[in-house]
């Protein structure tokens, strides 16, 4: 989708969202709970859409593994909506991970927002091992994920770095690119 | 007739019309159905293809709770004008998105189901509706629900009309072919068709029906030709068979009237020839009483001689006209016919007549060309026509009346006429004058006797002289003009051919003469009369006294009756001359029997001449000259 495109969604949406979508943000507005229960779940079904690289994973139903740093909440939530459910019959866990821990063996690597001013680094690494980076910043001016969460209007959205996401080896479906809030493409594409 | 032959014509073009037409709406049935199914078919694939297109395009938008995602893509659907509204619901039935056509009411957008929960279509009147499922990573999340017109109604009522249009245009080429082809087969129908008309109409077999096919209609066309020509023919035997019919049936009238006509004259003739019969008998009565009476008178004697000769010689010629008009009737009458001179016959005719015309005080003039001129005719007979006419003339002119002979010669025929100053004929008299039996004035108080057969013996003796005879006359009392024409015999006028003319008075004196005849009277007044002549006269009553008398004193000739006791005449001259001392003798039949048999028999029995009674005077004068010159 093109910037274009994201553009005129937004223009469109700022109209008839605050109408007819009521419900939402009414229940993000009660509790961050929900909106918590909203990341995870958001989390989870972002697995569908992605590709790892072929080294990834050891065995054809190998876990695919989420690590979680500063955000124990969520990784709780995440726990809650992935337990019992596969995904291309790869069974999913959760690691609640501290500043420091090594990132070895995972697939995800969601940053909370506590941990924001050490992403920079951690990024980096995470990329080389080809890892999806999700991160919170509704400041998305900066993003150095793959994937970004924001909370506009009362309800998550998403945006992504492709240039990120290439630089992992991950390939991210152009399905979930569709409802991506922005999609940064790399320099050359642009 | 001609309304049936339409008929049929109209019929060939309703059996193609009505094939035509079935065949082409069954096709249109068959279209139509097949039309209804293959558009439901179609749209619904193009529905279900556009809501699995929807549902996979909004499934992540459904999954990352994104509507406004969802509703761009249902925006999309504004390039399909057919579909009315689109709503995409979340696996709970709650609604996410939702698109709506410009100009449909929410209203209507309403009328889409909620209740799916599984896929399919289903279709209300002029909308259908297609739901199908959004599935992501195999896990059912939402329903996409799709309504769109289904415009089969109108869509069929264009296919209606296309096919109305087609099956209208189909029967007009239909008809306009069968019209063109059914002439091959009405056109030969219809000709028999009219022809049996006009066979009715005008009776008029003749006609016939030309052949164009060589089909069964071909063979109906012979068969029925066939047929008129056998009804022709057997009309044709019954026409002429009711044609022959009714001419005998006139032909039969016509006799019939013919009959009944000659049976009236033939009656009247019996009436008037009892009179004229009885007629001359008072006179001759009285001429008897006068001698008686006066013998010794010889002015009053003489002047009864007289009259009883005229009363004879009227009655002898009344028979005699009768006996030849018998002859002619039955074709016994034969002619002895010579080359004659014209002139010499009708000089004898004029002198047989001469005494009845002096009597009426006629005068007579016969103009005859000096140059001779010859007919072949019986001189006799040929005498009898002119002496009637001039007989007719005299009866039918007032006494001192002129009466006329003259003789035309042209080329090949003459012209024989007797002009009277008489009382002449009505125009219509004319025609029939010449009829049997007829007679100009048929009152009892007709001032001329006669028996009306004068003229008709003339006429039938003309035609057996090979000529004709007409009558003319300008009207009642001017005269009459009777015309004979007779064809003319071109002679060399050679000595050796001179012509046979009426001898003068014969020497008929100095006989032996036999006169055999029971009827005494008639025997001894002709033995009288031979006398008279020089002759020597011997009379014997019956056959065998005849036959011994003429043994015993040879006479030269002998006059014989037929009927005779004892010995009749046949036999009587069979032994005479069957005998030396008579057979040399001249024998002469006077009888009453005047037929031509009775004279064929008489010669075969030996005699020299046949004789009627009453034979006239000078005609046995004649016959006695005639044995003179035989050689003894």
């Amino acid at each position: 989708m093109s910037m274009c495109a994201v553009l005129r969604r937004l223009l469109a949406g700022a109209g008839l969202l605050a109408v007819l979508l009521v419900p939402v943000p009414a229940a993000l507005a009660q509790t961050s709970v929900t909106e918590r229960g909203v990341k995870a779940a958001f989390v989870y079904k972002f697995l569908g859409y992605v590709e790892w690289p072929a080294q990834a994973f050891a065995r054809p139903d190998a876990p695919i593994v989420v690590g979680v740093l500063g955000a124990d909440d969520i990784a709780g939530e995440i726990a809650d909506v992935v337990k019992g459910r596969s995904v291309d019959g790869r069974l999913i866990e959760v690691r609640r991970l501290h500043a420091g821990d090594s990132l070895a063996g995972l697939h995800v690597l969601f940053i909370g927002a506590a941990e924001r001013g050490r992403t920079a680094a951690l990024m980096k690494s995470a990329h080389a091992r080809g890892i999806l980076t999700i991160t919170e910043n509704d400041d998305a001016a900066d993003q150095a994920s793959i994937i970004n969460l924001v909370v506009t209007d009362g309800r998550v959205r998403f945006d992504v770095v492709l240039e990120a996401a290439e630089r992992a080896g991950i390939k991210l479906s152009s399905r979930l690119l569709a409802v991506a809030r922005v999609v940064r493409m790399p320099a050359g594409n642009l | 007739m001609l309304r049936r032959a339409r008929s049929i014509r109209r019929k060939v073009m309703l059996v193609v019309l009505a094939t035509t037409m079935t065949a082409l709406l069954v096709t249109a049935l068959a279209m139509l159905v097949y039309e209804t199914r293959s558009y439901r078919t179609a749209i619904v694939d193009d529905l279900t293809t556009q809501a699995d297109i929807l549902a996979r395009a909004s499934g992540p938008a459904l999954l990352f709770d994104d509507p406004a995602a969802a509703r761009e893509n249902l925006a999309l659907l504004r390039a399909r004008p057919q579909i009315l509204a689109a709503t995409i619901e979340s696996a709970d039935g709650r609604p996410f998105a939702e698109y709506r056509a410009p100009d449909v009411s929410a209203e209507r957008a309403r009328h889409l189901e909620r209740a799916y929960v599984q896929g399919g279509y289903r279709i209300e009147g002029d909308e259908i509706q297609v739901s199908h499922p959004i599935v992501e990573h195999n896990q059912p999340i939402g329903r996409v629900s799709i309504l769109a017109r289904y415009e089969l109604v109108p869509r069929l009522r264009d296919y209606i009309g296309i096919l109305t249009a087609v099956l209208i245009a189909s029967l007009a080429v239909a008809a306009l072919l069968s019209a063109a082809f059914q002439r091959a087969i009405t056109q030969p129908i219809i000709a028999v068709t009219e022809a049996a008309k006009q066979v009715m109409e005008r009776r008029d077999f003749s006609l016939r029906v030309p052949k164009t096919t060589h089909d069964e209609i071909g063979y109906l066309v012979e068969a029925f030709n066939a047929m008129l020509a056998e009804v022709g023919r057997r009309a044709e035997a019954l026409e002429q068979t009711n044609r022959s019919l009714v001419r005998e049936a006139d032909e039969r009238r016509e006799a019939e009237e013919a009959l009944r006509a000659a049976d009236r004259r033939k009656d009247e003739f019996l009436a008037t020839l009892a009179h004229e019969l009885r007629n001359p008998l008072a006179p001759l009565r009285n001429a008897l009483a006068i001698q008686k009476l006066a013998p010794n008178d010889p002015r009053l004697t003489q002047q009864a001689r007289d009259m009883m000769d005229r009363q004879l010689t009227q009655m002898v010629r009344l028979v005699d006209d009768l006996l030849d008009v018998s002859r002619i009737n039955t074709g016994k009458l034969s002619l002895r016919k010579d080359l004659v001179e014209l002139a010499a016959v009708a000089r004898a005719a004029v002198d047989t007549v001469t005494p009845f015309l002096d009597s009426r005080g006629h005068t007579v003039e016969v103009d005859i060309p000096r140059e001779p001129i010859h007919v072949v005719a019986d001189t006799t007979r040929l005498a009898q026509v002119f002496s009637n006419l001039l007989h007719n003339a005299a009866k039918f002119t007032p006494p001192g009346g002129r009466i006329e002979l003259v003789a035309h010669p042209r080329d090949s025929d003459v012209l024989v006429s007797v002009i009277d100053s008489g009382i002449g004929m009505k125009p219509e008299l004319l025609g029939s004058v010449f009829d049997m039996f007829v007679q100009g004035d048929q009152s009892l108080e007709r001032a001329q006797a006669g028996l009306g057969v004068g003229l008709t013996l003339a006429r039938r003796l003309t035609e057996l002289h090979g000529g004709s005879i007409e009558a003319h006359s300008d009207g009642p009392g001017r005269g009459s003009r009777f015309t004979v024409r007779l064809p003319v015999a071109h002679v060399q006028m050679d000595r050796r051919n001179a012509v046979r003319l009426p001898q003068g008075p014969a020497r008929a004196s100095g006989h032996r003469v036999l006169i055999v005849d029971d009827n005494q009277d008639f025997a001894n007044s002709l033995a009288v009369i031979l006398r008279a002549m020089d002759n020597e006269v011997r009379v014997a009553h019956d056959g065998a006294a005849g036959l011994a008398m003429a043994q015993e004193w040879r006479p030269d000739v002998g006059f014989l009756d037929i009927g005779m006791p004892k010995l009749n005449g046949y036999d009587l001259a069979r032994r005479l001359r069957g005998s030396a001392a008579t057979s040399a003798m001249a024998l002469i039949a006077i009888t009453g029997w005047g037929q031509e048999k009775d004279r064929r028999d008489a010669i075969a029995a030996g005699f020299d001449h046949h004789l009627v009674k009453p034979a006239e005077p000078d005609r046995i004068v004649e016959i006695l000259g005639k044995v003179a010159r035989r050689p003894a």
